[in-house]
């Protein structure tokens, strides 16, 4: 009997980098967490594992259900997200019992000691959702079509704004447009709705907070010599204050940088450099055992940890273990012939590469600090099992293909839909 | 087509990754030295720091006005003020306490246990912990929002004071009472005390918690030992404001390591030597404590028993070739140590106690302005020694109520019309030298600009500005837009006892170099004419102060001066008033709407009419003198025995004659009576 229920050479290519990731995180929660990591077992360790355990168990389901079986419920999953996320909300207006309030935003519903964070089923019931809704259309080939997708993801965008979880917003629009894309939508299309977001910008920058719009500057700020530069130019750096706020305290947003808007940026990227290349070993190093020094290291800037660990080797495990899953998840959905299976698989692995890719970039400081978390490495019970539900149903993917007669989907004959009925 | 398109997807997250994996690279392999280096540097020891004593302020004689008096404050646990489990089970950690011991029915114990140590009540020591919790959840979000993640910040870990101010024996009794609650301490620190009682209560302002726009505005952002920091105070209002900077101290500073030791090396063997904390500088001010404190008292009595529908007054001593002041009497006032007191004062009490009015009130100066004016147009060439104006009792023939004067004073030349304070004369004064004219003079003399102590309760005044002829007779004889206040009366008349312009000080030892006087371009017969009308005001039949100017006992001086009577605003009305019941009364309010608020809706009177109180309660009294050898009064005063300029003013009492005149007499002869002991420490 198949215990695992694999059968595909491309649940290996998916699942092994997925191991090591966890157990990098498992060997890393250990080490943050334990008075001394070679004795004493750590129960922040024991927690991530029994998550680890869960995750697996819930990879395995997915494996045994048939994906085709969850489309059909696709839309009644996204519905039940939806309403999760706006009972949050619920919150500001009548006290609920279960939604805690943490450092200002409500993500979680609390029962007993479970904790759940409706926003990452969310990211998977979306991509179920949209690739349901996308499977056998063309209509997305208009300009108007892409009105109804771009509904289904501002839907849950908005309910995940109001958190406030800027981070895991930001998720959805590369996902809708890499899903569009591989569905065969015209690229010129794709490019005006791009502009039209471009175009926003200004109000967006208008909009945001004081502390979000320091950090989208603070990338470049943390040039010593621009720091230098702005602060010998006081009338340059005035540009950019944003109304509202008074020169003065504008100014010392800059002279104090380091300690304030750069804190993190200056601590982080000090762990991951005082790495070296070959690290500091294991639970070892002034970042593993001085805790006050990087604030939210197990989470958002765990990957900061795991270099000061192990070293660029660390980091480029790390790294090439995401590059190996996105290489399998993207073969995937070029080897099955089911639409469905195959939006499923662009949506879920475009899903990981970009949250990788955000976390990595804003840990190394060469993105702006959003506050995403690193799949399968980063402290929490919820993203840990949506992340392994994830890979299962992609595993599922793989290995459920059902015979389709006819054409292989997405092949859009330009000159044949010129003339085709409907058009 | 999908094939293709999955390709290009894959190729465009392979650009970020490349860049990554650069990035990493250039990180961990050709900077790391350097972030190691930035990493020791972090893991620095770290400073902790004690605190300096605030300098105290001193009369002339080195006796204390204010000072930190050493004191101890009951502090609590952070995680005792929030009930929160993930800060409970910190602080159990740091106290080395187990959680289930920390029970609320413990914690209960404990803050009852300080209130009868302490007689503070539990309530407000839970009101004072709600506000020391609301702070540091405003320091955290504010850090966590600048930083981007939730931060611990260091006052989580700390304990907090909710009882301040305890004096010895009480320090004692609270240590042994609370020994056994770990997360309650008792905590070295001072107290600001005051002496001197409401007689300098103004003057010495006060020092509060310093707030977060002073913190956010601190010029000594960048020296951690004098930045301001949240516990902090800084002085507000008075001395304390004005000698902030050199009252504050710098604080001292060891090097602990991570277990809280004191160490002298780093890591390296370089010495880490303490910092000793500096202290504040004293400030000394020039006037006397025990004067001003026996001039407040005098004040204070003349105008209670004199005038009691007074609303307060200030009187104003300067020295006149120093311009120091010997006393700075507001009335009434304030008691800086008596926190209850203070509360309690109404806030419609229309004696205003928390008003500072010799600096910062202004007034209509009436003809206290006259022989500046006069000065003035003397040296301009306006007016001379024989000029005569014909005064009828009114300016306007035909107009017997526009334009008064307070008397019919036929043809009046100069000193006559200082004398008898003739408005005529100086109507026509006025107009032949214009408002721009008259206002370039006034500021001249100290007006429309501050005195130049630096006391930031000073108001700077006002100086006519309408071009209008009559704007320019109201300026000649002070009514209308010309305002100034109490101190720039006594530098007005210094002024022009001296015949030279310079700042007012109240800070003995100000490092900073006093400003020079300036000369005014009058000429010395200019002054001689003023003068002898000063002169004649008071001391022959006829002028406006002379039934009551007499010193009880001159000893070869004579006193100088000039009164005056601003119209002001009556502070209450009379109101008629027929209540539901049918009867009629006469009912004194402020206005109409206070006057009926302090009915209910059933009770509630129609107000009839109203009239305005009789005319000496409209009138603000004011004198302005000095005193000098009798022998000597024409010349300028610089220097001798006696060379005290005196202003006063008594709000609502009548006219500066009767009423300024006996205050400033009998302050006068206080001083006088005090002589050589002023300022010698003495007490009388």
């Amino acid at each position: 009997m198949n215990i695992t229920g694999i059968r595909s050479r491309h649940a290996w290519g998916l699942l092994v980098p997925v191991l090591v990731l966890s157990g990098i995180s498992l060997l890393t929660m250990q080490a943050l967490f334990s008075p001394s990591p070679r004795h004493v077992l750590a129960s922040a360790a024991v927690k991530q594992a029994a998550f680890a355990a869960i995750g697996l168990m819930a990879a395995r389901f997915m494996i045994a259900v048939s994906y085709h079986r969850l489309g059909r419920v696709a839309f009644l999953l996204f519905v039940a997200c939806l309403a999760s996320l706006a009972f949050i909300q619920l919150d500001k207006a009548v006290n609920l019992p279960f939604v805690p309030v943490r450092n200002g935003s409500r993500r979680w519903i609390e029962i007993g000691s479970i904790q759940l964070q409706p926003s990452e089923l969310m990211k998977i019931a979306y991509v179920l959702a949209l690739a349901w809704y996308l499977r056998y259309r063309r209509s997305y080939r208009t300009l108007v079509g892409l009105i109804a997708p771009f509904a289904i993801t501002l839907v849950p965008m908005m309910l995940i704004l109001v958190q406030p979880d800027l981070g895991t917003v930001l998720l959805f629009l590369p996902v809708l447009f890499a899903m569009l894309f591989a569905a065969g939508a015209k690229v010129k299309h794709l490019m005006i709705v791009i502009l039209l977001g471009l175009c926003a910008m200004p109000v967006f920058w208008m909009k945001i907070k004081d502390y979000q719009r320091l950090r989208l500057v603070g990338m470049a700020l943390q040039n010593q010599q621009l720091r230098t530069y702005f602060a010998e130019h006081p009338d340059k750096w005035e540009w950019f204050r944003p109304p509202g706020t008074r020169p003065k305290d504008w100014h010392n947003e800059l002279r104090r940088w380091e300690t304030r808007a750069g804190y993190q940026l200056v601590h982080g990227k000090a762990a991951i450099g005082s790495g070296g290349a070959t690290g500091m070993g294991w639970g070892t190093g002034p970042f593993i055992e001085h805790e006050f020094l990087l604030p939210e290291r197990e989470n958002d800037f765990v990957f900061a940890m795991i270099a000061h660990q192990w070293g660029l080797l660390g980091s480029l495990l790390v790294l090439a273990s995401y590059v190996v899953l996105v290489i399998f998840g993207y073969d995937v959905a070029t080897v099955t012939r089911d639409p469905f299976g195959r939006l499923i698989a662009v949506g879920i692995t475009t899903m990981i590469a970009v949250q990788a890719l955000t976390n990595l970039c804003m840990t190394v400081g060469i993105g702006p600090i959003t506050g995403v978390t690193l799949p399968f490495v980063s402290k929490g019970g919820s993203s840990l099992v949506a992340s392994f539900a994830s890979i299962g149903l992609l595993v599922s993917v793989a290995q459920n293909r059902p015979n389709i007669i006819g054409n292989a989907p997405f092949r859009f004959d330009e000159e044949a839909e010129r003339y085709a009925p409907g058009n | 087509m999908f094939e293709r398109r999955v390709k290009f997807l894959l190729v465009l997250l392979a650009v970020p990754a490349v860049a990554l994996a650069a990035r990493l690279v250039h990180l961990q392999v050709f900077s790391a030295a350097e972030f190691r280096t930035a990493t020791d540097k972090m893991l620095e020891l770290r400073p902790r720091q004690f605190p300096f004593l605030r300098g105290s302020i001193t009369d002339c004689a080195g006796r204390p006005l204010a000072y930190d008096a050493p004191a101890w404050d009951v502090a609590v646990h952070y995680g005792v003020l929030v009930d929160e489990p993930a800060v409970r089970k910190r602080m159990s950690r740091i106290i080395g306490v187990p959680l289930d011991e920390l029970t609320p029915e413990m914690l209960d114990a404990s803050w009852h246990r300080i209130s009868q140590l302490t007689g503070t009540s539990v309530a407000d020591m839970q009101a004072d912990a709600r506000r020391i919790v609301a702070r540091i959840k405003r320091i955290k979000r504010h850090v966590s929002e600048r930083r981007g993640v939730e931060t611990l910040i260091a006052e989580e870990i700390q304990s907090h004071p909710v009882v301040t101010g305890l004096d010895q024996s009480q320090q004692v009794a609270a240590r042994i009472g609370l020994s056994g609650y770990p997360w309650v301490e008792v905590v070295p620190s001072h107290t600001r005390r005051y002496e001197g009682g409401p007689a300098v209560g103004h003057l010495t302002g006060r020092v509060v918690r310093v707030s977060d726009a002073v913190l956010e505005a601190d010029e000594n952002a960048d020296d951690p030992l004098a930045a301001y920091r949240p516990e902090d105070v800084y002085g507000v209002r008075g001395v304390e404001a004005l000698g902030e900077r050199w009252l504050r101290g710098r604080r001292g500073q060891v090097w602990v390591d991570r277990l809280g030791d004191i160490v002298t090396v780093d890591r390296a063997g370089r010495p880490l030597p303490p910092i000793e904390a500096v202290d504040g500088k004293d400030l000394q001010l020039t006037l006397d404590l025990a004067l001003q404190q026996a001039l407040y008292a005098r004040l204070g009595a003349e105008i209670t028993t004199r005038y009691p529908a007074s609303t307060g007054g200030a009187a104003v001593l300067l020295d006149i070739p120093t311009r120091q002041v010997i006393a700075l009497l507001s009335y009434p006032s304030i008691d800086p140590n008596d926190r209850t007191a203070m509360l309690e004062v109404d806030p419609n009490d229309p004696r205003r106690p928390f008003l500072f009015r010799a600096v910062r009130e202004i007034y209509n100066p009436g003809s206290i302005v006259k022989p500046m004016l006069l000065a003035a147009g003397l040296a301009d060439g306006t007016v001379h020694r024989n000029t005569h104006f014909t005064c009828t009792g009114h300016l306007l023939p035909g107009h017997p109520n526009k334009w008064r004067c307070t008397g019919i004073h036929g043809a009046a030349d100069p000193i006559y019309a200082i004398q008898h304070s003739c408005n005529i004369f100086f109507y026509h004064l006025g107009q032949q030298m214009g408002v721009p004219r008259e206002a370039w003079w006034m500021q001249q003399f100290g007006l429309g600009h501050t005195s130049g102590t630096g006391l930031l309760d000073e108001s700077v005044g006002r100086l006519p500005s309408r071009r209008t002829n009559g704007e320019a007779r109201f300026a000649a004889i002070g009514q209308s837009e010309t305002e100034l206040t109490p101190i720039q009366a006594a530098n007005m008349i210094a002024t022009i006892a001296s015949g030279e312009y310079r700042p007012v000080t109240v800070w003995a030892n100000d490092p900073a170099p006093r400003p020079e006087a300036v000369r005014l371009n009058v000429p010395d017969s200019a002054w001689r004419i003023v003068r002898e009308g000063l002169y004649r005001t008071v001391n022959e039949p006829g002028g406006t102060a002379y039934r009551d100017g007499k010193l009880a006992e001159p000893g070869g001086f004579v006193l100088l001066g000039k009164t005056g009577s601003a119209e002001g605003y009556p502070p209450e009305w009379f109101y008629t008033c027929r209540f539901p019941d049918g009867t009629v009364r006469e009912i004194r309010a402020r206005n109409q709407r206070t006057l009926l608020s302090d009915y209910p809706p059933e009770r509630r009177p129609t107000v009839l009419s109203q009239r305005k109180p009789p005319e000496y309660e409209q009138t603000h009294g004011w004198f302005v003198g000095y005193l000098v050898p009798r022998d000597r009064y024409l010349q300028d005063v610089t220097g001798g025995d006696m060379r005290i300029a005196i202003a006063v003013v008594v709000e609502y009492a009548g006219h500066g004659g009767e009423v300024a005149v006996p205050v400033a007499t009998a302050m006068l002869d206080s001083v006088m009576m005090a002589g050589d002991s002023i300022c010698s420490g003495g007490d009388r």
